[in-house]
């Protein structure tokens, strides 16, 4: 590299660490909330499927 | 009706203070409570060797002191009511909502600023001796002692009948009252900062301060009389 | 229900997408805003060029400082150009176009140096196409959950109970990501971690308020009780978002403050798709929690058929 290229980075580019980290943080954020909140909510829909079936079970028995 | 209200005020505040004076509870524990947080300051300082001025952070102490005293005194205001039965019943009689908040807070902020007025000379006393004070501008305290205080005293009041419902009382009043607080006591610690350093400009501070305080307890105030009644009726 | 959860996924498809196109605009197609200057000696073609710099030289001897320079040297009321090969104390040599000329250090006069300056470029910057949409958003998703919170007062309707909950969820997933990546900016860009600065406390302060009314829920038995607590606190703590909101504005802070105008072209297409992104990913995780909302009632409907 260009000398005075790598002295010009050399001042700028501490910052870019952080800022890339700030968007790694914010995805794997996101994408961990979002994944959760999808598990549990097909981990529910699963729950309600068997819950209702016994419950259509019990009227047609009736 | 407004000179009904206006007896019913009277009545409650009365009923509070005549309590208080054959118990002496609140004003004994918040007393005892100030002073003992005075040995705390002391020790917190002790450290600090005597190359700093008192006067810099004798406000943001004072107010350190005046609101968890304050906890203490909200808590116990209305736990007595809680366990007494005395809320319920105060609902169940022809009373209008917003009386008894009024009532409650005037009778809090009664308290708070008795306490005041001990604990003010009392750290003048054992912090600021030797110090240079300008006394004419020390002649301001009292009115954001007041101002600060009718602030503390509504918001107060407000979350800690919703906090006596709750378990865990003392944690969660603490947990919702001090970020509430947050910009009065921004405004009233820069407020009492300037009264203390005194002088021309620390009086022009002074005045920024009780801009700051007068605009968060009308917005406050407002906001706690409009929603006491949902939360006494809960 | 199954429209909720599709609207919620079409949401998060949209908002991935958005906030993905936004990252690489931001990154790959916006430019570098200029953060100082950089001085430096060469010239280099591929970053920008912001023109020369002048500092006058009065002693002969400062100018070893500048050997490799471009220097204009004043002697003898001449002037000499060229690239500047060595200086002492008695002599000045400066190669010039026609071969070096040596000049003498008693006749030396005054110099210029010439360098370069180039923008300092602000990769810290990058952040505001990500940290500014999250915050804004927190800061809407909160102004739902206050009107929520009102209309259940007025209306008692459970409903808006629960959709006061989920915004407050909802607002709190945001705050945490605006602290998180608010914390890394400012060591990036102010050299620490934290600041106690107007936007930063009262940002900090809006924090504990949400956390606060989890809090308070979580400690309140009675059920209707409950829910107007949650109401009336997170009216209250609404209060403090104007004040975050304006802060910046009011009281002299570090933060910066985005004025109108400032921005165009690829920097501003990528702050629009950010912020939309984000307004469909805010949407999305809503739908989502709303979703298991109605999910977890409709199983405990069941659990009751089933248990009579």
């Amino acid at each position: 590299m260009n000398p005075t290229l790598k002295e010009v980075y050399s001042l700028v580019l501490t910052q870019w660490p952080l800022v890339a980290g700030a968007y790694a943080l914010l995805w794997a954020g996101m994408v961990l909330y979002v994944g959760m909140a999808l598990k549990r909510l097909n981990g529910l829909g699963k729950q309600l499927e068997v819950l209702e079936a016994a419950v259509a079970r019990r009227q047609a028995a009736e | 009706m407004a000179s009904a209200s206006g007896r019913q005020l009277r009545a409650m505040l009365r009923k509070d203070i005549v309590m208080e004076l054959r118990t002496k509870e609140m004003i004994m524990s918040m007393g005892l409570y100030s002073l003992l947080t005075m040995v705390v300051y002391f020790v917190a300082l002790s450290q600090a060797g005597s190359n700093f001025d008192p006067r810099d952070i004798a406000a943001g102490l004072l107010w350190l002191a005046f609101i968890f005293t304050s906890m203490l005194g909200l808590n116990r205001s209305l736990v007595h009511e809680k366990d007494q039965g005395c809320l319920e019943a105060l609902l169940l009689s022809p009373v209008d909502r917003p009386v008894i908040f009024f009532a409650k807070a005037g009778g809090n902020l009664i308290f708070l600023l008795a306490v005041e007025a001990l604990t003010l000379p009392v750290f003048g006393f054992l912090f600021l001796q030797g110090t240079h004070l300008d006394w004419g501008s020390i002649a301001l305290l009292p009115l954001i002692l007041i101002v600060g205080s009718i602030g503390m005293a509504g918001v107060g009041t407000l979350l800690a009948t919703m906090s006596v419902n709750t378990s865990g009382k003392d944690f969660v009043l603490a947990m919702l009252f001090i970020p509430l607080m947050y910009p009065l006591l921004l405004g009233a610690v820069t407020a009492t900062g300037g009264a203390i350093v005194g002088g021309a400009q620390g009086v022009s501070v002074f005045w920024t301060g009780m801009g700051w305080v007068v605009g968060y307890d009308v917005i406050m105030l407002l906001a706690s009389y409009g929603l006491y009644e949902f939360i006494v009726g809960a | 229900m199954r429209s909720i959860t599709t609207r919620a996924m079409i949401a998060l498809v949209l908002g991935g997408v958005l906030t993905l196109g936004a990252f690489i605009g931001a990154f790959f197609w916006a430019g570098v805003p200029d953060f100082g200057f950089v001085r430096t000696a060469g010239q280099v073609d591929s970053v920008r060029y912001k023109g020369p710099f002048e500092q006058a030289i009065d002693e002969a001897r400062y100018l070893a400082n500048y050997a490799g320079y471009t220097v204009e040297v004043e002697a003898d009321g001449e002037s000499v150009r060229g690239e500047l090969v060595s200086a002492d104390a008695e002599s000045v040599e400066i190669a010039t176009g026609s071969g070096n000329v040596t000049i003498d250090a008693a006749d030396f006069e005054a110099a210029t140096v010439f360098g370069s300056e180039y923008g300092r470029p602000d990769w810290g910057q990058k952040i505001f196409y990500f940290h500014v949409p999250v915050a804004e958003i927190s800061f809407v998703v909160f102004a739902f959950a206050a009107f929520y919170a009102i209309r259940f007062l007025m209306t008692r309707n459970r409903d808006y109970d629960t959709k006061n909950r989920v915004s407050m969820e909802v607002t709190l997933v945001f705050v945490g990501l605006t602290m998180a990546t608010g914390i890394l900016w400012t060591k990036a860009a102010w050299g620490v971690w934290w600041d106690w600065e107007p936007r930063l406390t009262t940002y900090f302060i809006l924090t504990l308020l949400v956390i606060a009314y989890f809090v308070l829920r979580n400690s309140v038995e009675d059920e209707e009780r409950r829910a107007v607590y949650g109401a009336v606190f997170s009216i209250l703590a609404f209060i403090d978002v104007p004040i975050s909101f304006f802060i910046t504005r009011l009281i002299p802070s570090n933060h910066p403050v985005i004025e109108g105008g400032g921005l165009e072209g690829p920097m501003l297409i990528s702050f629009i798709l950010g912020q939309i992104g984000m307004i469909a990913l805010g949407y999305a995780i809503y739908q989502l929690r709303m979703g298991e909302v109605q999910l977890q009632e409709r199983i405990e409907q069941a659990k009751t058929l089933l248990e009579r």
